[in-house]
């Protein structure tokens, strides 16, 4: 691993351009809480022999991992895969945070971070595989055991729209909280193997998201490729848009409201994915209102890469910037298309509605 | 031997416990600037006030440990980088915008304030602060005043110096003055003002800094002219001030620069050739037309092989948005490599700019390294972008050799090694060859500041 992230880490040249867009930084003010601090201290460790105190490891592991830094980065330093693979580093030499390794202890016992023991079909404990689907539904944690209206809003869209549908079989964590911390994604095979066996049974090939930080991990992180195995990874959005587009999903309702929309850092800047939350929303009439920071230079929420774990104050300081501007923009609502973004957002936000876009669009079919 | 832990008791009581820090983590950051300099501090600090910073440096003169103050370390010469140990003084914090005077064409702001924030909000009512350094997000006001900063638009707008009217200064001794005038012009008394900028903190902090500002231009628009020679270029230079013309951005891009931000974006419209120049030109919509016509006039008239002019605002944001990723595509093409700023801002006169791009060209093959040379030509400023793998110490040996050997060509031509970057440690070791006996005058004037030398030590060969 050493290896891997020393060329990576001097692809910095330090020019301090991140410090304009980096969410902590902003918050904390201190160079080692932003990119390029960040980056000097992955240096120290790997490259100049500095045993990591206290202060660096929270330097390095308060990083969202939101990637706004590698956005304006003129040498396109890879900083949230740096930071990525020192964690790993790190966590290889037992440096890890107690909260990082206490939830991947949990992933590894019950398949999800949130130490919940009930079963993951709790909420819809009539469902019988179908004997053929269009597409697999990967939950995903936060929509089974904490957000989980965005979960039934889903299924009631797609029901809505009549696309068959079936839920990936015994799925566990998807493994972005355990990449992101600096851990192997040790459920990775065991959902690769539960999508493959999913669309052999039903004939879906298809994998829908509701969460952008597993469609950024089963697409972007996991070897699907190495498994020669086809399928195709799309975040709810996307698979909608696309059918929307193509005029196989018609939707005639008007919905005459302002709305907002938040990019989450895994469907934007890690995806690439800016406009498919924002076709669909327009086939329901709304007018959006951009934020002052929206699309590649969205303003991350505060709760990725394991920070809201450990670094509960940092990410509210961070989440209520976000609502803030939300409010600023007079919108009569603030969507999402990450229920983990949206969990966090909705804690910090007093008077604004924050929702998923799902939640929207199953309250308005 | 001083005891660090009363020292650092003491700073903790002026500016609160949050905001010192001799951390070893903190002190390992704070212990670089862009500059491939290193130095590590023995406390970072990060007032609020003015009074805390005085309080700070009467602390530091007590002690007699050395200060050194800090924007956002965007500088490239190593002025924040503390290679004597001491207090680093990051001024992040005095980050608000005090006054905004339209009426007298002033602002007044605290050092902290980044360049691109005060630009942000005076486009809001029409304004700017006509300095406009590459490293706008970053740099704050009080790093661009103290190094003597300034930008593409400099040929027409002139420097920072040129629109500092008042400073308040906390001095060596802890004590805080104001310097200069609110008056539009002023010619009572020494030009004190000045004499602060490019100080690079060695003679005290600033604290805030009133600067004049100007009513935004109506119209802008861009010439590019394609040259198959360096010195028809250079010639185009001459031959468009002798028509009466002073574009407000006149850059230059040679075929490596052309080359690398081809490769950086493909999709962009830029013609690959032995010279591009771009010419700026702003002003109302039927004046920028003619001067820009005449560009176009001038271009031909000394050899040029394509001359193209952009009005629209797409073309017009797409090119500057090349010339300025010219620097950073340089490390991101070549997986190997990354840029390391080293004589990365010579500047000669206008007529010597071909002359210095070949020699340029001639030192890279000499040594094997393909430099990238960009440049504010309308001011004679160059900023070859050396090159190198910087896990290859025979890489790092080389690049000494040429940076010497590019700086030492400079200064030979009439030249500086710094247009806008300022001294530092990088360049010091050229100050008595640059200055002879005017450096003395330097020493006089820092020690008579600062006679315990702890402002800053160790930078600008003082
Ligand atoms: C990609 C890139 C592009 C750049 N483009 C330009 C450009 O176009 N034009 C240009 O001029 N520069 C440019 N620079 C250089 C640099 O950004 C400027 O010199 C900038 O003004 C430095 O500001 P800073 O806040 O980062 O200062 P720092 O690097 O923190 O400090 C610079 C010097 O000023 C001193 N200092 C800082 N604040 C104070 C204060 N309040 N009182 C007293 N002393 C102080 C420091 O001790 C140090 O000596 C560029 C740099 C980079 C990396």
């Amino acid at each position: 691993m050493i290896e891997a992230c020393v060329p990576e880490v001097v692809k910095c040249v330090r020019c301090g351009k991140c410090r304009s867009v980096c969410p902590t930084l902003d918050v904390v003010g201190w160079d080692n809480f932003g990119s390029r601090g960040r980056m000097i201290l992955s240096g120290e460790i790997i490259k100049n022999g500095f045993e990591p105190n206290e202060t660096a490891l929270n330097s390095i592991f308060s990083c969202t991992t939101c990637k706004h830094c590698y956005e304006v980065c003129p040498s396109k330093a890879k900083v949230p895969e740096v930071m990525e693979m020192t964690r790993n580093i790190l966590v290889n030499a037992g440096k890890g945070l107690t909260s990082h390794r206490k939830m991947y202890e949990r992933v590894e016992r019950l398949g999800n971070p949130y130490d919940e023991h009930k079963d993951r079909n709790w909420w819809m404990p009539e469902y019988k595989e179908p004997e053929e689907a269009e597409v697999q539904y990967f939950v995903g944690c936060t929509p089974t055991y904490r957000t989980n209206d965005i979960a039934k809003s889903t299924v009631a869209v797609m029901d809505a729209f009549n696309i068959p549908w079936a839920f990936v079989r015994d799925q566990k964590c998807c493994g972005s909280p355990l990449i992101r911390t600096g851990y192997q994604p040790i459920t990775a095979e065991h959902n690769i193997d539960r999508m493959i066996e999913t669309a052999e049974k039903t004939g879906a090939e298809i994998v829908v998201t509701s969460c952008a930080g597993c469609y950024k991990t089963i697409k972007g992180d996991y070897p699907i490729k190495a498994r020669e195995f086809d399928i195709e990874v799309m975040h709810i959005s996307q698979y909608l848009a696309d059918r929307i587009k193509k005029g196989e999903l018609v939707i005639d309702k008007e919905v005459n409201m302002k709305v907002t929309f938040h990019d989450p850092c895994h469907l934007g800047r890690h995806m690439g994915e800016y406009e498919a939350p924002r076709e669909v929303l327009k086939a329901f009439g709304v007018e959006i209102v951009e934020m002052e920071h929206a699309k590649q230079s969205s303003w991350c929420c505060g709760a990725g890469g394991g920070v809201r774990m450990a670094f509960p104050d940092l990410t509210e300081s961070i989440a209520k910037k976000r609502v803030k501007e939300a409010e600023d923009t007079g919108a009569d609502i603030f969507l999402s298309a990450c229920p983990f973004c949206v969990y966090n957002l909705k804690e910090n936000s007093e008077n604004l509605d924050v929702k998923d876009m799902v939640q929207f669009m199953a309250e308005n079919l | 031997m001083v005891d660090k832990a009363e020292i650092f008791d003491k700073l903790k009581s002026i500016v609160g416990e949050e905001n010192a820090s001799m951390d070893e983590a903190v002190l390992r950051v704070y212990s670089y600037d862009v500059s491939p300099y290193k130095g590590r501090p023995d406390f970072v600090v990060r007032p609020g006030t003015p009074e805390e910073i005085a309080e700070i440096v009467k602390l530091a003169n007590q002690y007699k440990i050395p200060v050194i103050p800090r924007g956002a370390g965007s500088g490239a010469a190593g002025g924040a980088v503390p290679v004597n140990g001491g207090i680093v003084i990051e001024l992040t914090r005095l980050n608000r915008i005090l006054e905004i005077d339209t009426a007298n064409l002033q602002v007044v702001v605290e050092p902290g304030v980044v360049h691109a924030t005060l630009n942000k909000e005076l486009a809001k009512l029409g304004y700017f602060f006509p300095v406009d350094p590459g490293s706008t997000d970053m740099a704050t006001i009080g790093g661009l005043i103290s190094n003597g900063g300034s930008g593409m638009r400099s040929v027409k707008y002139g420097v920072t110096r040129d629109y500092v009217m008042q400073l308040e200064i906390v001095l060596p001794s802890g004590e805080i003055v104001t310097v200069g005038s609110k008056a539009p012009k002023s010619a009572s008394g020494y030009d004190l003002p000045r004499l602060f900028v490019g100080a690079e903190g060695t003679l005290g902090i600033i604290t805030k800094a009133r600067l004049k500002i100007l009513p935004m231009p109506q119209a802008k628009a861009l010439v590019l002219a394609a040259f198959d020679d360096l010195e028809k270029a250079g010639n185009a230079v001459v031959n468009t001030f002798a028509a009466g013309i002073v574009p407000s951005g006149l850059e230059i891009l040679d075929r490596s620069a052309l080359e690398a931000v081809k490769t950086y974006r493909p999709n962009l419209d830029i013609p690959i050739v032995e010279a591009l120049l771009l010419f700026e030109v702003d002003g109302t919509p039927a004046g920028i037309r003619e001067e820009a016509a005449r560009i176009e006039e001038v271009c031909k008239n000394t050899g040029a092989v394509k001359v193209d002019i952009a009005t629209s605002k797409e073309r017009f944001d797409e090119l500057w948005a090349a010339r300025a990723v010219v620097g950073a595509a340089t490390t991101a093409l070549n997986p190997d490599c990354t840029r390391v700023y080293e004589a990365e801002d010579i500047t000669v006169p206008i007529t010597n700019v071909p002359k210095i791009l070949l020699k340029i060209r001639e030192i890279g093959k000499k040594y094997g390294m393909n430099i990238v040379t960009f440049g504010h030509i309308g001011s004679g400023n160059l900023h070859p972008a050396l090159v190198i793998n910087v896990l290859d110490d025979d890489e790092w040996d080389k690049l000494w050799k040429v940076s010497e050997e590019i700086q030492t060509a400079a200064l030979e031509m009439g030249g500086t090694t710094t247009g806008e970057h300022g001294i530092g440690i990088a360049r010091a070791r050229f100050m008595e060859a640059e200055h002879g006996k005017a450096m003395e005058l330097m020493r006089v004037i820092k020690k008579a500041l600062d006679p315990n030398n702890i402002m800053n030590p160790g930078k600008m060969a003082l």
